[in-house]
């Protein structure tokens, strides 16, 4: 046997002792702080999350995914996953304490029901990283179009956008109340290689996608952003999302700390890329870092 | 809180993980996740890809189809390598392409959405119900056998038309044209909302006086509908509504002269589509449709001799066509399969075009095609399909396949072989034409009267092709190199005849197998650069070498004749200050013979035009164009008696 092969076969006898010895010798199960992750529909992203929480050993982690009044009466803390998830909690419990992961608009939406002890970290990341990615790895973008509403919650990072210089030009279009964003979209790729999704669920209802995928390809061009598999799934090319793994990993950090309030965006990020689409229509997109 | 004990073990493998995270930090920090998602609604209408597709393709976007200033769908056809257009009447688009030009495209598949305007009794009933170009979204042209995708007709050429969503035609859009040669069309369209169903229509009327040394002006009116609803994410249903009624003119007999002559159309058709994911790797479409066309047309001769007296003419049908298709899609990791089954149902009813009044035909397609994901770079396009008749006792089977390489991210090659086949039609099977003669009590007289049984078509195509496309999509590139082989075509020639009163006496036109027909080379370019959104620039190009076998002396027509041609085509445009836009499309096509036996020599075709738009994307847009069609002089198509002369006119549109 080689010294590398006598080392190998001693780090795995090392692992497997650990992992035999952890449950009693490492943590007594009395010490666990209890926390249920709520959530309604099963997606990569709450399996990611899941497996992050569940490293931390500390952690004892209760699974939810029909939240009901239930909830109410429970002392664990609860992680909710999504907006839906928090509206269905919120319904049953009103100012349950929560920790959230919901995106940046419908935290924003939502912010009047939320409790003041709840906190939590935005499911999507800072739109500007979307435009950084669409610059630096994208090609084919060279004008990026970014629909907005009236009152918009990413207005300040939209208009901080294009105050910056980038490779790609951007094209901010408002969308009054009562127009179709379809409509416009297809005036819009006439002007514009790609289309940033933003949070806004009213210009992005995800029933819509179908039409703006059609549309946009129809003329070879893009839908990027987004900020989670039902966006990439119904045809967002490529987006920065949150790595949801490492925000478990924090979250149970944060839990046990207690030392959480408010709400920001997570610092650990992931290129995500619809592989079907990018190879359906030939797209290029390259890893370089946003950061 | 209990105390942990920490070991020279947890401290080992405490370490080795660090290891192993600062390894993969570079990565896990931002890396770039391959994400492998399923199939959606959108997949069923996206549009395809020539790099990656197993046959060449041609999409003509929104774009092109602005850029072109073209005012109906044969003329922007034109940009398509190797194709194009004429008219023997001014409201007739014929298709040529790789030496099958005849008149009545009978080698072409169309399909608007999911309908198919191809039928196996009477052909492609062009012109009569596509849809307005206005409404038009997108065009996509395949070139060569596709069968095992298409299914039946898709022969030459397959012509996928696609409308657009009625979400995106929200609002309200007013257009007006008027000029030269009675040019006046108006377009109509408003898109709402009910509940949960979007809903579009449109209302327009094109009227010109059609080509010169011809009684062909058009009068058309025409309405469109399109309804889309998705009761769930996982559901879509479409339905299409389409109504024409044309008064449009056929006179072509200049040497008989009579006044007596008249002719329309009138046609509507529903087609309604429904589309399922089963799963995310599995869906399926079904699709039923109904067309209806009542065409009526007569005319009344001179007295042909004294013998004869005057010939009176009512070449009209009434058809009715039931269609319904179902296809199921599923993807797994390694291949994409896909089949269907199509079934129509057709009844004819006509006094003057088949031996008997009335037809009724049931035709069945059956076909699947598979897409395997050799490697990352490497896929394979296999493809069957069959097709019964209940006019024919042999049935046809088709087989296609292909192999497309990508290399790098710019470049792929394809090569690949491909069979077509397709049933005659009822016309050429069962064709009894006869004018009456007016002066001998309406006895009938025949001109072209079948004689023979008549088998399937059959031809097989060869062809490698080069696609080139840039990173960043701008510019993209096509060149190809073809070899059709017909191994088995239907044609007209004379035979003695059977003992019908025929117009030509002794002898009748009847259709016929010629068997190894010919064989048609071809080389086809095309370049496509779109440097920023103001310029889009679109040429394409060919070389046809056709081949024929065949004696000329023993056919009469709808067989290719010998002879090299050549066809250019260009468009484009230039946007500058946000609202002004001139564009247009030149074509040039030289020793094109289609298979009527008419002979296209020189024809140079400029269409042009400049428009001033005001208002913006999300507000109220008004337009004014100034364009002209035929600027370098008349276009003589592919009749020289005729020609569509050089016409100007302003147009107005508003959308709000």
């Amino acid at each position: 046997m080689t010294s590398s092969c006598r080392y190998f076969t001693f780090f795995l006898f090392c692992c497997s002792t650990l992992l035999f010895l952890q449950p009693g010798a490492a943590v007594g199960d009395t010490e666990k702080r209890s926390v249920m992750l709520a959530y309604i529909n099963e997606s990569p992203e709450v399996s990611a999350l899941r497996d992050g929480l569940s490293t931390n050993l500390d952690i004892d982690l209760s699974i939810r995914s029909n939240p009901d009044a239930a909830l109410c009466t429970q002392n664990s803390t609860i992680l909710a996953y999504g907006a839906d998830t928090v509206s269905k909690i919120l319904e049953a419990c009103p100012n349950q304490k929560l920790v959230i992961i919901s995106s940046h608009y419908m935290i924003n939406v939502m912010s009047h029901l939320l409790s003041q002890d709840s906190w939590g970290y935005y499911m999507d990341q800072p739109l500007e990283y979307q435009v950084k990615h669409a610059d630096l790895n994208m090609p084919t973008i060279r004008t990026l179009g970014i629909l907005y509403t009236n009152n918009d919650s990413e207005i300040d990072q939209i208009k901080k956008i294009q105050a910056t210089p980038h490779r790609i030009g951007i094209r901010a279009v408002k969308v009054e109340q009562g127009q179709v964003a379809a409509q416009i979209m297809r005036e819009l790729y006439q002007t514009v290689d790609a289309v940033l999704i933003t949070g806004n669920s009213e210009i992005w209802p995800l029933q819509d996608f179908k039409t703006f995928l059609v549309l946009g390809m129809r003329q070879n061009k893009i839908m990027i952003g987004g900020f989670n598999y039902l966006y990439t799934n119904r045809g967002s090319i490529s987006a920065i999302h949150t790595d949801f793994h490492a925000l478990g990993i924090q979250i149970a950090k944060d839990i046990l700390d207690g030392k959480r309030d408010g709400y920001s965006y997570f610092d650990k990020r992931l290129i995500v890329t619809n592989d079907l689409l990018s190879a359906r229509y030939g797209i290029f997109i390259g890893g370089k870092p946003t950061d | 809180m209990s105390r942990k004990t920490i070991t020279p073990l947890h401290t080992a493998l405490v370490f080795a993980l660090l290891l192993v995270l600062i390894s993969t930090k570079a990565v896990a920090d931002e890396s770039l996740e391959r994400y492998n998602p399923g199939l959606t609604l959108a997949d069923v209408s996206l549009p395809v890809n020539p790099k990656k597709a197993g046959v060449a393709v041609t999409v003509i976007d929104k774009q092109m189809i602005k850029a072109s200033g073209a005012r109906t769908i044969g003329d922007i056809l034109r940009i398509v390598p190797g194709v194009t257009t004429g008219y023997r009447f001014g409201h007739s688009l014929s298709i040529g392409t790789q030496g099958g030009a005849e008149e009545f495209s009978r080698r072409i598949n169309i399909t608007v959405d999911d309908r198919s305007i191809f039928t196996p009794t009477t052909g492609s009933l062009i012109s009569f119900n596509i849809v307005p170009l206005e409404d038009v979204e997108r065009i996509e042209v395949y070139r060569g056998p596709n069968q095992s995708e298409f299914g039946s007709n898709s022969m030459l050429l397959t012509i996928k038309i696609f409308t657009a969503y009625a979400a995106e035609r929200q609002g309200t859009e007013l257009s007006f044209r008027k000029g030269t040669n009675g040019i006046k069309d108006t377009y109509v369209q408003h898109g709402g909302k009910i509940g949960d169903l979007y809903i579009s229509g449109s209302f327009n009327q094109t009227n010109d006086d059609g080509l010169v040394h011809r009684a062909d002006d058009t009068h058309k009116q025409q309405v469109f509908v399109r309804a889309d609803y998705q009761p769930t994410l996982d559901d879509q249903i479409s339905t299409n509504f389409g109504a024409a009624k044309s008064d449009i003119d056929v006179w072509v007999s200049s040497n008989l002269n009579s006044d007596d002559h008249s002719a329309s159309d009138g046609t509507w058709f529903l087609s309604s589509t429904w589309t399922h994911m089963i799963n995310d790797s599995t869906y399926f479409t079904a699709n039923l449709s109904h067309t209806y066309l009542e065409r009526e047309s007569e005319y009344l001769t001179a007295p042909v001799s004294k013998a004869v007296g005057r010939l009176y003419w009512d070449i009209g049908y009434d058809f009715h066509s039931t269609t319904s298709e179902f296809a199921l899609t599923k993807k797994f990791d390694f291949v994409e399969i896909s089949g269907g089954t199509k079934y129509s149902h057709d009844t004819v009813t006509s006094n003057s075009l088949f031996k008997d009044k009335d037809y009724e035909l049931d035709h069945n397609t059956y076909y699947t095609n598979q897409i395997w994901n050799l490697t990352d770079t490497t896929t394979l396009h296999t493809g069957l399909e069959a097709e019964t008749s209940s006019e024919f006792e042999e049935n046809t089977f088709v087989q296609s396949i292909s192999l497309v390489q990508d290399v790098g991210m710019r470049n792929s090659f394809r090569i690949g072989f491909s069979k077509g086949s397709r049933f005659p039609l009822l016309y050429e099977q069962e064709s009894g034409r006869k004018a009456y003669l007016i002066d001998k009590r309406m006895t009938p007289a025949y001109d072209v009267y079948n004689t023979e049984k008549l088998d399937p078509e059959k031809m097989r195509t060869y062809e490698i092709a080069w696609m080139y496309s840039s990173l960043d999509k701008t510019l993209s590139s096509e060149l190809r190199y073809y070899m059709n082989k017909y191994d088995n075509m239907v044609g007209y020639t004379s035979v003695p005849n059977p003992g019908v009163l025929s117009q030509t006496g002794n002898t009748v036109t009847t259709a016929k197998n010629f068997l190894n027909t010919g064989t048609v080379k071809g080389i086809e370019a095309s370049i496509d650069w779109r440097p920023t959104s103001e310029i889009l620039l679109v040429a394409s190009g060919s070389y046809t070498d056709v081949d024929s076998y065949i004696d000329p002396t023993t056919y009469n027509n709808n067989i290719g004749e010998s002879s090299p041609s050549t066809i250019f085509a260009i468009l484009g445009q230039y946007s500058f200050d946000n609202d002004w836009r001139v564009g247009g499309m030149y074509n040039r096509v030289q020793g094109f013979n289609w298979s009527n036996g008419w002979k296209l020599e020189t024809q140079h075709n400029l269409d042009a035009f400049v428009e001033k738009c005001f208002g913006g994307i999300t507000a109220t847009k008004f337009c004014t164009k100034l364009a002209g069609s035929n600027l370098l002089g008349h276009q003589s198509n592919f009749r020289p008696e005729a020609y569509s002369p050089t016409a100007y006119w302003m147009e107005a549109s508003l959308t709000f």
